[in-house]
């Protein structure tokens, strides 16, 4: 019957909720709670919340109306006082029950079942009569005050003002992160004064979280620090992550330092733009700085927008002097060059819609401000030939989209940058496709094929104008979570090939081995792999995760 | 909220009662029809699936924390540590997280599923290292999920749209009378020919499952146990035992702190929701 009703509002566009009546209040008597059983009409939107002086359980129905006297439940042998209505809004019902100092209440409702009508259930647990473990080994789970509030606030019911509503806090702070041994292997001798044959270096990630207010607010924080035997620019420390979020309803807002990742393709991130490259960590770029914002995210039904202010700028990291896998000579980090007179001050924004839409997931984005990817600038002025990073001032407007149709994916990523040195456009676009169980085995395998455009050409600041990327993945599905990718980018100007070879797995239940080699081959002169031609390399990584 | 309609009950009336009282009545004064027969078995097993599966339904959404034992050849035992949330959809499959605490190395990652009853399913990973979520392939159904005995398939959400049904048989299993019926994968990515369940005929609870590979062999058989009532309906195993017939390895699936109407809704269900997730 309630169906009928609510279908035929649904159709009429009305708004006009099923008004809900409360039949009857049974209770029961246990040795460790009393428990309220309001049989009602139909399902209903609740608030539960407490007051004190005197102790008082506050239950608010929306849309409800009282069939009978309260006055007459039987409450003898119970720590129930009373129990009195209050008509608080035209369309709400308010149950009162006095209780004894100390009571806890829980909620929750139950649909209809057999005979039974829709209810909702309320257990009053007093102070001295059971022990708090005890309580959650209750077969009979039941939503804590908090929860029941949660619930409630996520469906509101009429608002009804009341004060010391008792939310019990919980604090789940927890540490884990890693120590990794990392050293690499090159194979030929540098091809720069000062440079090492071989690096060992150690970094330390260790992470914070806690959340509290039930998971509604959150704190982490999260630092990295590197010590590299051979390069002293490698030898660094960052905060990752130092933010505190909170969670209300749809809308998340982010306060403090973290790292964001946008896009779908596999060989290159094109429109991942928030966060500045670590680029002393990994040449692949997929190691960030952290980057302070203040970040809303809300989550409407037709799609997530994220809105970033982002405050201050983070530049990027390069290998000095000692390091492999440099120009020549070193970036001269410690002069870093900007447009804008604001310099790493200039606050930048970004916007960010995404949505799934059944096999598609798309993102559309755009960001103005300084660019995270700079210009090496040149300068003799002293004699001696200098590189600076120049960081100018970009509007750059990106789609990714990616297409899941079975075990192919195809995905396309594309920008266009509005800057005051050269507008351009770049993309990448391709698929990955997995064979799942090869011969029967537990083993997937993956072929990946990306194609990289950029307008620029030669001037393209990752080499990366006219590439073609292919890749396979093989991924073990075993106790150790082996997998492996190996992945050649052939450059159809040049015709140079960079290789990567990367694989892990797990050595217990602590240990993990990673490796990767990484090669170019027939490069020419006038391309920036050029520099790192003699740096062909096999890098060891042994992590230790606690 | 959700309502049952009258309509739905008159249906239900007619799955229920009208209509294995028809193929009663039917099947056995043409007792002789092979033909009836197989139609009323499947009809019989599609009625105890959709018993089974109404008997579960507006539990809302539920928590749990997993632990998977898995048995290594060489006698010891790995363990995975795991989260899960469920929410129930009207209309369609579930939806889940899965998340993962233990080992270390995976902290963090998640997979969230749309279950659908027609079409595949959706499937997004979240991997913290590089804070990116991912769409995957749901096609990776036969794949051994993290290294055990079990498939993905076999832990996704069991919905009566999946397989078609036939009743075979009744059966005691220790102690409990049960419905043994077999259902076939309607999906042509399931690494099964065919499944024999145990339904218990008291409370429709899954004992057991005997799982047929492709060659149509006897692959695996899936025992639960220690069930417990929550709600004062909806009943949830404390242990599912996954056993490999073909290579004699064997995973242990517990289940703690179940938690049902925790508040969960649709938002906590997206690509971006399980990058927030600790």
């Amino acid at each position: 019957m309630m169906a009928v009703l609510s279908n035929v509002a649904d159709v009429h566009g009305s708004t006009i909720a099923p008004q809900i009546t409360v039949e009857d209040i049974r209770v029961g008597l246990s040795p460790e709670k009393t428990r309220l059983v309001f049989d009602l009409s139909g399902p209903i939107d609740y608030r539960l919340s407490m007051m004190q002086n005197p102790t008082r359980v506050l239950v608010e129905l929306a849309h409800s109306e009282s069939r009978f006297d309260p006055a007459t439940v039987h409450l003898s042998g119970t720590p129930i006082q009373s129990i009195y209505t209050q008509d608080e809004a035209p369309d709400a019902l308010r149950f009162v029950i006095e209780v004894e100092p100390g009571t806890d209440a829980h909620a929750f409702t139950l649909k209809p079942f057999a005979d039974r009508a829709d209810r909702l259930v309320l257990d009053l647990y007093s102070a001295n009569a059971i022990p708090a473990q005890m309580k959650q080994t209750d077969s009979h789970q039941t939503a804590t005050l908090a929860e029941a509030g949660k619930a409630a606030k996520r469906n509101p019911p009429p608002p009804v003002t009341s004060s010391g509503v008792a939310a019990p806090r919980e604090y789940n702070g927890e540490w884990s992160g890693y120590l990794s041994f990392d050293s690499r292997l090159f194979f030929e001798s540098p091809k720069y004064p000062d440079q090492k044959d071989q690096d060992f270096s150690v970094a330390f990630k260790p992470e914070y979280y806690v959340d509290w207010s039930d998971g509604e607010q959150q704190f982490g924080f999260s630092p990295f620090f590197r010590y590299d035997t051979a390069d002293d620019q490698r030898t660094h420390a960052d905060v990752r992550e130092l933010y505190w979020q909170m969670e209300h309803d749809r809308l998340i807002t982010k306060l403090g330092v973290d790292v964001v990742f946008w896009g779908v393709a596999e060989s290159q991130h094109l429109v991942d733009i928030i966060n500045q490259t670590d680029l002393v960590e990994n040449i692949d770029g997929e190691e960030k700085l952290g980057q302070p914002m203040i970040n809303l995210d809300y989550l409407s039904d037709w799609g997530s927008v994220q809105f970033y202010v982002l405050p201050y700028f983070r530049e990027r990291t390069f290998p000095g002097k000692h390091g492999r896998l440099r120009t020549e000579p070193a970036v001269d980090t410690r002069n870093p060059q900007y447009e804008s007179g604001s310099k790493e001050k200039h606050v930048d924004f970004a916007l960010r819609w995404s949505h799934n839409v059944g096999d598609w997931d798309l993102g559309l984005a755009h960001f103005t401000g300084t660019t995270r990817e700079p210009y090496l600038q040149p300068d003799v002025s002293d004699g001696r030939l200098k590189l600076y990073p120049f960081y100018f001032q970009i509007d750059q407007t990106s789609v990714d989209a990616q297409a899941t149709k079975g075990a192919w994916l195809w995905k396309l990523e594309a920008i266009y940058n509005e800057n005051n040195l050269q507008d351009y456009y770049a993309y990448v676009g391709g698929f990955e496709h997995t064979n799942f169980g090869v011969a029967d085995s537990p083993v997937d395998l993956g072929v990946l094929l990306e194609y990289h455009y950029d307008e620029r050409g030669d001037e393209a600041t990752n080499g990366l104008q006219s590439d073609l990327y292919l890749g396979l993945r093989v991924t073990g599905n075993d106790l150790a979570s082996s997998m492996a990718l190996v992945g050649f980018i052939y450059d159809t100007d040049t015709h140079s090939v960079f290789g990567n070879i990367e694989a892990s797995r797990r050595l217990n239940e602590n240990w993990t081995l990673g490796l990767e080699l990484r090669f170019t081959s027939n490069t020419s002169e006038e391309e920036n792999l050029y520099y790192i031609e003699s740096d062909d390399y096999l890098g060891f990584e042994l992590r230790r995760y606690f | 909220m959700t309502y049952r309609s009258t309509t739905n009950a008159a249906h239900d009336a007619w799955t229920f009662i009208l209509r294995p009282l028809l193929f009663a009545i039917l099947s056995s004064t043409l007792l002789h029809s092979t033909f009836t027969s197989a139609d009323a078995s499947a009809e019989r097993g599609l009625a105890i699936a959709t018993e089974a599966d109404k008997r579960d339904s507006g539990f809302g959404d539920t928590r749990v924390d997993l632990t998977m034992l898995i048995a290594t050849s060489n006698d010891q035992q790995i363990s995975r540590d795991m989260r899960q949330m469920n929410l129930e959809v009207e209309d369609d499959g579930d939806k889940s997280i899965m998340v993962f605490d233990r080992p270390r190395d995976l902290k963090g990652t998640a997979i969230l599923t749309f279950t659908h009853r027609a079409g595949s399913d959706e499937q997004w990973l979240y991997l913290p290292a590089l804070k990116r979520v991912k769409r995957i392939s749901s096609e990776d159904k036969s794949g051994p999920f993290m290294g055990s005995e079990f498939a993905f398939e076999d832990l996704s959400s069991q919905e009566v749209e999946k397989y078609t049904y036939t009743y075979l048989r009744d059966e005691t299993i220790d102690g409990e009378p049960c419905f043994v019926v077999e259902r076939v994968p309607t999906d042509k990515y399931s690494g099964y020919s065919r499944q024999v369940t145990w339904v218990d005929q008291k409370e429709y609870r899954l004992q057991r499952v005997d799982y047929y590979d492709r060659k149509n062999t006897l692959l695996k058989t899936m025992t639960a146990a220690d069930y417990q009532i929550f709600l004062d309906r909806y009943w949830r195993p404390g242990e599912l035992v996954m056993v490999n017939h073909q290579t004699g390895k064997s995973t242990t699936l517990r289940f703690r702190n179940y938690q049902f109407q925790t508040g969960l809704q649709d938002s906590d269900f997206t690509p971006n929701a399980i990058s927030r997730i600790r």
